[in-house]
């Protein structure tokens, strides 16, 4: 296809040709970065032991690439794309056949990406952002510049159109968004806020990635450089009998002083000098110490949004306020907006500007069901417990059973979790509090809500219950354990309520 | 109970007691024979560690048992799964409920789909059925996935969906 001359895309076209070798990579880098450290073990096992490696990984290599090719030159032939007088179409699948519609105005945005491989042939990839559904933006892999830019411009074009079409119907007031540095900002965070805030963020979030990045590095090390650092620890003790226990003990202080330190340090280089402002219709957010990250908050693209604290934050009154915008899923975390530090009375101004004062006003309230108590206590309590008692016993006589100490423990938290749920509906909104050591209260106004599904475990069936999933354009929520007669209801309202509504969630 | 609304929710339709379409009957077997195929491929893998690991004669029959008991309860689940699928049609939405043991009903408003498809994959083909996808803009939580539909139906469907989509649009 030569690059100026006009397409007709209401014939089905496929791709460059290049797209062969676009989507052959993909394939070869997908399962590279899937199988990478038993890549690496193999080489360097290989290497050490002066062998050429088994034949067997030989002819599954060949195999897997000669797969590679096959495939990437099937789906390039059964890849078509077109258009229809209101839809983008595009046909494909490997071994499936599928269709995908999108209608041009449900298309948010159109992006063309150059990876280096695109650069490479020349080629570019076009992807068409419908705002969420299935794992990701629908994507055409590789397109001459020309023919992208063609299509980029048409898909525009039949967009605007179409909405101009009904923007004649029901007129919006063009918002002007002002010079913001000349007002004073309704947030600033000073230095010892920030440190206040970094004292008080989530630090086990912090330990646990730590540990869990750890140890699946360790093992990858260990197993390459053939060294056990268990064993090695036991020498260094001098003790045969080391248990995981001790292990524990001797690292957990230090893990914990790590943590703090780079959750500290998180926090400043994030959030140093956070500035809020409300602007014209929505908010707009400064902050980082390295770079200055800005990012304006539409109020119309506000999903949800959720305030917390946990015991710290309570002591300095502080909250933290999350905004959460419609995006793709690969998104999500991006445009999740971070408020990490505010007093009452700017999260009140904030909550004020996102959605009006009365959504918020005469909830009433539910709870979940005692009955979950019991679920949590045997799913978190009793059967770990019991399994680490048992192993513990096992592994030191009767000392091993303090590890039964879990059991009370999880009651306990079990407690206190189903006792701070509380479900809140008014005619505009639905709020949701929780959470153990963060407090969370969720606000989702019921427009904004994009499916309902009620479920029921056989445990739940035989008590009545039901679980309510609300899903939104910036992820789920879940209501446990609700009395069924309440949880049908309250789908069913939901339900009702997106219905009736002419509101347009984004 | 939510008696500040002002709509009271007992006035309004229930999910669980609607007349659900039930999916094609030959689904059931499409169910069954997905169980096989993927058991089928665990067993060559099986069959191929025991082969070239050497492993002793009672625990080939261990695992020959509980290979063949779990491929059963795989089996009984495909099956009793079928009787309690099934979609329904109503003015504003569309409601799906699936699950023997675990019980679902999703339901989107047709004024929430973004897109929808329909596919056949190389099972379905055989049995000229296929499966409607419906896409919120809420992610893979909310989507819905129909399948032992009519390929006729299918289509049929979707574009209903369409037209309804564009419809409330216009509204």
């Amino acid at each position: 296809m030569r690059k100026n001359e006009p397409l007709d895309l209401h014939i089905p076209h496929r791709q460059s040709p290049l797209a062969i070798l676009v989507i052959l990579y993909e394939f070869i880098r997908r399962i590279l970065s899937a199988f990478w450290p038993i890549v690496l073990i193999y080489v360097v096992r290989g290497r050490t032991s002066g062998q050429s490696g088994d034949p067997v990984y030989l002819y599954i290599g060949i195999g897997i690439s000669l797969i590679s090719v096959i495939g990437s030159l099937i789906s390039y032939f059964r890849y078509y794309y077109y258009v229809t007088d209101t839809d983008l179409i595009i046909e494909k699948g490997l071994i499936e056949r599928k269709k995908i519609t999108v209608p041009f105005d449900r298309i948010q945005t159109i992006n063309t990406e150059q990876k280096i491989i695109h650069q490479l042939f020349g080629v570019v990839k076009l992807e068409i952002d419908t705002a969420g559904s299935k794992k990701k933006e629908i994507a055409i892999d590789a397109l001459e510049q020309g023919v992208a830019e063609q299509i980029k411009s048409f898909l525009l074009l039949k967009k605007k159109y179409l909405q101009e079409e009904s923007s004649k119907r029901k007129p919006t007031p063009p918002s002007k968004s002002q010079d913001l540095h000349q007002v004073e900002p309704l947030i600033r965070l000073s230095i010892t806020d920030l440190v206040k805030i970094g004292v008080s963020q989530n630090h086990i979030q912090t330990a646990l990635l730590i540990i869990g990045f750890g140890i699946g590095f360790l093992d990858d090390i260990q197993e390459i450089i053939n060294f056990d650092l268990y064993t090695w620890i036991q020498g260094q003790i001098g003790q045969a009998s080391a248990s995981y226990a001790i292990f524990l003990l001797m690292v957990l202080p230090f893990l914990l002083l790590i943590t703090f330190i780079i959750t500290l340090i998180r926090t400043v280089i994030r959030f140093y000098h956070q500035k809020v402002w409300i602007a014209g219709d929505g908010i707009q957010l400064e902050s980082g110490l390295l770079t200055r990250h800005q990012s304006f908050i539409h109020r119309q693209k506000i999903q949800r949004i959720q305030w917390s604290q946990n015991p710290i934050k309570r002591i300095f009154k502080l909250f933290e306020l999350r905004i959460y915008q419609a995006s793709s899923q690969q998104e999500h975390a991006k445009k999740t907006n971070q408020i990490p530090g505010c007093y009452r009375e700017a999260l009140e101004a904030l909550r004020d500007t996102t959605f009006p004062r009365k959504w918020f006003e005469s909830m009433d309230y539910v709870r979940v069901s005692t009955q979950y108590r019991g679920r949590l206590w045997l799913y978190f309590g009793i059967l770990p417990g019991i399994l680490l008692g048992f192993l513990g016993y096992l592994q030191d006589g009767l000392p091993g059973l303090w590890f039964l100490v879990w059991i009370p423990l999880v009651w306990w938290w079990a407690g206190i979790v189903v006792r701070r749920w509380h479900i809140g509906l008014n005619d505009y909104a639905l709020y949701l509090k929780h959470g153990f050591w963060e407090v969370k209260e969720d606000f989702i106004p019921v427009y904004k809500i994009q499916a309902v599904r009620l479920k029921q475990s056989p445990y739940q069936r035989s008590h009545q219950l039901a679980t309510v999933s609300i899903s939104t354009a910036s992820g789920s929520l879940e209501i446990p354990y609700l009395p069924l007669d309440l949880a049908q209801r309250m789908m069913n309202y939901l339900l009702f309520r997106v219905e009736s509504s002419h509101l347009a969630w984004m | 109970m939510f008696s500040n609304t002002s709509i009271s929710p007992e006035d309004l339709p229930s999910v669980e007691f609607l007349e659900y379409q039930p999916l094609h009957p030959e689904y059931r077997q499409i169910m069954i024979l997905r169980v096989l195929v993927f058991n089928a491929v665990l067993l060559v893998g099986l069959i191929l560690y025991v082969a070239f690991n050497g492993v002793a004669l009672h625990w080939i029959g261990v695992i020959g048992i509980s290979f063949l008991l779990l491929v059963g309860v795989q089996i009984l689940i495909a099956y009793r799964n079928f009787a309690y699928k099934g979609y329904a049609i109503r003015e504003h939405d569309l409601v799906y409920t699936s699950g023997w043991l675990f019980r679902k009903w999703t339901a989107i408003s047709f004024n929430r789909i973004q897109h929808s498809e329909v596919s056949q994959g190389l099972i379905e083909r055989m049995f000229d059925l296929s499966t409607l996808e419906v896409f919120t803009a809420g992610g893979s939580s909310s989507d819905l996935k129909i399948g032992g539909l009519p390929d006729k139906t299918a289509h049929q469907l979707r574009d209903f969906i369409t037209k309804k989509i564009a419809r409330d649009e216009e509204e």
